[in-house]
C-alpha cells in the first residue's frame, strides 16, 4: 500500500536524494524546507510518516517533533530523524522530543529503507 | 621661630627630600614606560587598522562562501535531476527488456507448437518423427535461451542503476560541505564581531589614553639619575634645554617646557627640575624650588 510520507530538511540535496530512495520504494512523498513549512503541510495533509533534519531555519526538528506530539497530538505518526550530529545529548534529545528513529547522515539508502519497512511492519501489526 | 618648629620644619624637608628620592627611583622607570608607549603606539595603531582592514574583508569572505555553498548545491540539485532522469530511463529499459524477454518466450513457445503440430500431421510416415521433432526444438530453444543477450542487457543495466544510485550517495558531501562552510562562516563571523570590538577598544584607548601629545609627554633623560654623579652646573643653560646624563657623557635635547636643572644640595641626589607650565601635570614636573632655594 502507498504511504505519503513527508520530508523535512533544508538541504535540497538531501530532500531529493531521500524522495528517490523513498519513491523506489513505491511510496509518496511531499517536501518541506523547514519546521514551519511542514507544520502548515501537516494541518491539512494526512501523512504516514515524517522524516525531519535537526538544524533548520525557522523552526528547527527538535521544536517540529514537539510541535507534532503536542500541539498537534499526532502519537501515533512515526517519525524519523536524519541528521549529521552524532553527539548522544542530541540524539536523546531527539529521542525525548518524541522521535521514534534516529539516522545519521550521510544517508545510507538500504538503512532507511530498512528503518521505514520496520516502522511500517510494527504499525500494521499493531492496527491488527 | 622657635627651635622646636625649626626641627619641624628641617623634619619635614626630610620627608620631602625622601619622597623625592623615592620618585627619583620610580621616574627612570615611568620613563621606560612613557617611552614604551610612544613607541607603541604607532605600531598599536598599525595593528589597530590592519585589523580594522582585515576585519572589512571578513564579510566578503562570509557572501563569498556563502555563494560556493549555494552553487554547488545548485549543481548537486541538478545532477540529482540528471541522475533522477537517468534512473527513470534505466527503470523503463529494464520493463521493456523484461516485455521483450517475455514476448520472445512467448513467440518461442508458439513457434514450438507451431512446429510440433506440423510434424505431428506428418507423423503418419513414421512413428517417431514427431519425438524427434520435440526433441530437437527443445534443445535448440534451451540453447537460444542460454545465448540469449537481453538477460546480460539487463544486468549491464542493473548495474548502471548501481552506479547512478552510488552517484547520487556521493552528491550527499554537498549537503556536508554546506554544513562546513556555515560553521566556518559562524566562526568568520565571530572573529569579526570580537576584532571590530577589539578595534574600537583600541581606538578609545589611543584617544582617550593618549589624548594628549605624546610628544609632549617627556621626561628628560636627566631624570634618570642612577648617573647623576657627572651631572654639572647647567643653570646657565639656554631655557627650554634638558640633560641627558649618562655617566660622563652630556647631552641636551630642545625641551620647550624647561627652564633649568637644578642641582640639588651636595648631601643630596635629587633633582628639581623648574617649569614654566606650573599646571603640566603629565609631565614630571616637581614645583620644589622653593624649598631648595629656601
Amino acid at each position: 500500500m502507498q504511504k505519503t510520507i513527508l520530508i523535512v530538511d533544508d538541504s535540497a540535496t538531501i530532500r531529493k536524494l531521500v524522495r528517490l530512495v523513498i519513491e523506489s520504494m513505491g511510496h509518496h512523498t511531499i517536501e518541506a524546507s523547514d519546521g514551519l513549512e511542514a507544520l502548515s503541510i501537516l494541518t491539512h495533509t494526512r501523512l504516514d510518516m515524517l522524516i525531519t533534519n535537526l538544524n533548520m531555519p525557522n523552526l528547527d526538528g527538535f521544536q517540529l517533533i514537539q510541535q507534532v506530539r503536542k500541539k498537534y497530538h499526532k502519537q501515533n505518526l512515526p517519525i524519523l530523524i536524519l541528521s549529521s550530529e552524532e553527539e548522544p545529548e542530541i540524539v536523546e534529545r531527539g529521542f525525548n522530543a518524541g522521535a521514534n528513529v534516529y539516522l545519521y547522515k550521510p544517508l545510507i539508502p538500504w538503512q532507511l529503507r530498512q528503518e521505514m519497512n520496520k516502522i511500517f511492519t510494527q504499525a500494521k501489526l499493531g492496527r491488527d | 621661630m622657635s627651635q622646636i618648629d625649626l626641627q619641624k620644619i628641617l623634619n619635614q624637608i626630610e620627608e620631602i627630600q625622601a619622597l623625592f628620592v623615592f620618585v627619583q627611583r620610580v621616574i627612570p622607570y615611568l620613563e621606560e614606560i612613557i617611552r614604551f608607549v610612544q613607541e607603541t603606539t604607532p605600531l598599536m595603531e598599525e595593528v589597530s587598522q590592519s585589523i580594522l582592514e582585515s576585519s572589512k574583508k571578513m564579510p566578503t569572505a562570509v557572501a563569498e562562501l556563502d555563494k560556493v555553498s549555494s552553487t554547488t548545491e545548485s549543481a548537486a540539485s541538478d545532477m540529482l535531476d540528471g541522475i533522477e532522469r537517468m534512473l527513470d530511463t534505466i527503470n523503463n529499459s529494464i520493463s521493456l527488456i523484461d516485455q521483450i524477454n517475455e514476448f520472445e518466450k512467448e513467440r518461442l513457445m508458439k513457434e514450438k507448437a507451431l512446429v510440433l503440430k506440423l510434424a505431428e500431421t506428418l507423423d503418419g510416415i513414421e512413428e517417431t518423427q514427431a519425438a524427434n521433432v520435440k526433441q530437437a526444438l527443445d534443445d535448440f530453444y534451451e540453447e537460444y535461451l542460454a545465448k540469449n543477450c537481453l538477460q546480460k542487457l539487463r544486468q549491464n543495466i542493473f548495474c548502471l542503476q548501481n552506479d547512478a544510485y552510488e552517484i547520487m550517495n556521493s552528491l550527499q558531501i554537498q549537503d556536508i560541505t554546506t554544513q562546513q562552510i556555515m560553521a566556518a562562516n559562524d566562526l568568520i563571523e565571530s572573529v569579526q564581531s570580537k576584532l571590530v570590538a577589539l578595534t574600537n577598544r583600541l581606538s578609545f584607548l589611543f584617544s582617550a589614553s593618549f589624548n594628549v601629545d605624546s610628544s609632549q609627554v617627556k621626561i628628560p633623560a636627566s631624570m634618570s639619575f642612577n648617573t647623576m654623579h657627572s651631572i654639572q652646573d647647567i643653570n646657565n643653560d639656554a631655557p627650554g634645554k634638558t640633560v641627558e646624563t649618562h655617566d660622563s657623557e652630556v647631552s641636551t635635547n630642545e625641551h620647550p617646557n624647561v627652564d633649568k636643572i637644578i642641582k640639588p644640595a651636595e648631601n643630596s641626589t635629587c633633582p628639581v627640575i623648574v617649569t614654566k607650565e606650573k599646571q603640566r601635570t603629565n609631565d614630571v614636573n616637581i614645583e620644589q624650588d622653593h624649598f631648595l632655594q629656601e
